[in-house]
């Protein structure tokens, strides 16, 4: 296998509020290899978004990393002068964001912007740039890409707006375009569309994507890799493929178990997990999901599990895991 | 299922019709001659993607909005026909549950007093009586009941919702209305609320129109469902069938566009790519409202100069579209 072109190394990223630290990622460890999919799922406050910024340094005010090392082709990026970080910034990593139409200029011109981000990094022509917004634009599938360079954000749909922004993001050619939940605001159809414009894309550029999302579906769709996050720390890791079929997490279970399905027949009850996520100013003790795992032992409530290997490529931070949980429920109803 | 079609209809709509002035004469066709019944017991889902014009049906129907022309029988009396105290004790038996539990709450009332609220409007309880109903209230749909002094923003998004589910089922509705509820909620917190309102719907004899863009979601807890474009219904049947054997294309291609959470059978499926986007509802497209994106459409005849009406197509399945044995089946 190649060399990462990004290693994130116990990342830890705090809010100093006035309610006490928040610990919004606290211990994270993974790496991304060239021409990745990579999703991060979780639910609203487990830290994939503070990830996706603390990798561009984009952490706001009372936030900070704290500890850690994120290396971008081995230098990193938490102690590197802050002219550096934008220089990295959408030229070797970019990154797009859930509502494209706040994340774009309303009185510029969409072409215009394009133009913008590359001329931050590279001196070019204004024509060149111009030329290049267009092929860009054709890139991510927007018809008459020639007369639709002169329009304004505001003309453009939900769709093409988001098409916009990842055009700009691959203005670059990054190395890392990092998505944070590109597809949420959009509908249904529209999201699919999406999707496969960002799974071409990868083949196309072999452009590495690091996909944020709350949507189970959307990483099956789109990614190789999976990362869960719950309370600040990776649960759960491993091939797309592996996590879904036996996840060996409790709470990716769950999370699973508890989405009904369309290809599903109708079930009579959804698995719920009870409770709701941990306070991350003072989380649990143990293991932090312990007090909604239906599966937790008496060691879980006092000692914090860290990432064991549970099968082919896949690692879980759980004393039980789902195979152990499922036979010990099977004889017990034997 | 749970649905008997010879019983008499909880709530039917007769060619229901609203338009929203946008000036210079214009007007947002947002329902355009819609025609459906509900059935008492049933939950029937109302899907379409955003602007199709589901939350305002859903609006028209709990009268929150004026129609612009057509019926809307509850029960067999014409809520359109009515209104002032008349209006307001049929309402009593409409409620409706809305998506933002954020926005749906005085955040400067108690909980108590926001459950109360519609007991008092309707000078049903008071006192002891009151303040016992709002805590068992509270104990139905999973919360504790003395809770009832704290506030608002104590709450998490899914209590919210199980708040603002208590005071729709405070007056014994007979139809609830639910626009998106569980669409601003976390994934782990989306099954508790749909637990709880197929708990309830036993409990209490409910019937739902659950409006929602999340078709998987709808699947899961609907009898029959309807899907709208662009301000007209385009097709209606039962849950399982619909999905089973969709006879629109549009809805053929909402089916194929929803995420499996399944790697392998994501890979295998292929999306049906809808030309364009959804044309402005000021000025629908002729014929046919979805024919400048359809897949199997004929032009100009009969699509883009006449249009479908919604018919049976199977026993109790309706759509609306000239050339509906031709949509594949299968997702």
């Amino acid at each position: 296998m190649t060399a990462p072109v990004l290693q994130v190394k116990d990342l830890k990223t705090q809010f100093f509020t006035d309610d006490g630290v928040v610990k919004a990622v606290d211990g994270v460890s993974f790496d991304l290899h060239p021409g990745e999919t990579l999703g991060i799922v979780g639910e609203s406050g487990c830290g994939k978004s503070v990830t996706a910024l603390s990798i561009l340094r984009l952490v706001q005010e009372p936030g900070r990393i704290t500890g850690g090392q994120i290396l971008f082709k081995g230098t990193d990026i938490v102690t590197m002068p802050g002219d550096d970080v934008r220089d990295i910034r959408g030229k070797d990593i970019a990154m797009i964001f859930q509502d494209p139409l706040s994340s774009l200029n309303p009185v510029l011109k969409v072409g215009y912007q394009i133009e913008e981000a590359m001329e931050a990094h590279t001196k070019i022509s204004g024509k060149v740039a111009l030329s290049r917004a267009v092929q860009l634009l054709k890139q991510v599938r927007i018809p008459a890409a020639e007369s639709r360079v002169e329009d304004y954000p505001h003309q453009f749909s939900g769709g093409m707006r988001q098409r916009a922004m990842i055009a700009m993001g691959l203005a670059n050619k990054p190395s890392i375009l990092i998505a944070d939940e590109p597809t949420t605001a959009l509908d249904v159809t529209v999201q699919a569309q999406i999707l496969e414009l960002l799974r071409d894309l990868n083949e196309e550029t072999k452009t590495a994507i690091i996909l944020i999302t709350h949507n189970m579906g959307v990483v099956a769709g789109l990614c190789k890799r999976v990362l869960v996050m719950y309370a600040g720390r990776i649960v759960e890791q491993g091939p797309v493929e592996q996590i879904f079929k036996d996840p060996q997490h409790p709470y990716t279970w769950s999370l699973l178990q508890s989405i009904p399905r369309l290809d599903a027949d109708r079930k009579d009850r959804l698995l719920s997990i009870e409770g709701l996520p941990p306070d991350l100013i003072k989380p649990p003790r143990g293991c932090r999901f312990h007090p909604r795992c239906q599966f937790r032992i008496e060691r879980c409530f006092h000692d914090d599990p860290t990432l064991m290997d549970v099968g082919p490529d896949q690692e879980a931070a759980c004393w039980v895991t789902m195979r152990r949980a499922l036979a010990r429920d099977g004889e017990a109803r034997a | 299922m749970k649905r008997v079609p010879e019983r008499a209809p909880l709530l039917r709509a007769e060619e229901v019709v609203k338009h929203f002035p946008a000036g210079l004469g214009a007007s947002v066709k947002a329902v355009e001659r819609v025609n459906f019944e509900i059935y008492p017991g049933e939950t029937v889902g109302l899907v379409g993607e955003s602007g199709c014009g589901k939350s305002t049906l859903g609006r028209l129907i709990t009268q929150l909005l004026p129609v612009t022309s057509g019926n809307i029988f509850f029960e067999g009396v014409d809520l359109t026909k009515l209104s002032g105290e008349k209006l307001r004790q049929k309402r009593r038996e409409l409620q409706m549950i809305f998506q933002d539990p954020y926005s749906s709450l005085n955040p400067r009332m108690t909980v108590g007093d926001i459950i109360a609220e519609p007991l008092e409007n309707f000078g049903l309880l008071r006192g002891r009586a009151k303040d016992k109903r709002v805590q068992e209230l509270l104990r139905i749909v999973g919360l504790n009941p003395y809770f009832n002094n704290r506030y608002p923003h104590e709450f998490s998004g899914g209590q919210r919702q199980r708040i603002g589910i208590a005071r729709a089922i405070a007056l014994r509705p007979k139809l609830i209305v639910a626009d998106e509820p569980i669409s601003a909620l976390d994934v782990s917190i989306q099954a508790q609320i749909i637990n709880l309102m197929e708990d309830l719907q036993k409990e209490f004899q409910l019937t739902y129109l659950f409006i929602a863009h999340d078709l998987s979601v709808v699947r899961h807890i609907s009898d029959r469902v309807m899907v709208m474009y662009l301000g007209k219904i385009v097709e209606v049947a039962d849950s399982a069938e619909i999905y089973r054997n969709p006879r629109h294309p549009y809805t053929k291609a909402l089916l194929s566009s929803i995420p499996i959470p399944d790697p392998e059978i994501q890979s295998k499926r292929r999306i049906v790519h809808l030309s364009g986007e959804i044309p402005s509802p000021v000025n629908p497209p002729s014929g046919c409202r979805f024919h400048p994106r359809c897949p199997i459409a004929q032009v100009p005849t009969p699509c883009a100069d006449l249009e479908p009406p919604l018919e049976e197509k199977a026993r109790g399945h309706r759509a609306a579209c000239h050339f509906s044995e031709k949509v594949p089946v299968a997702v």
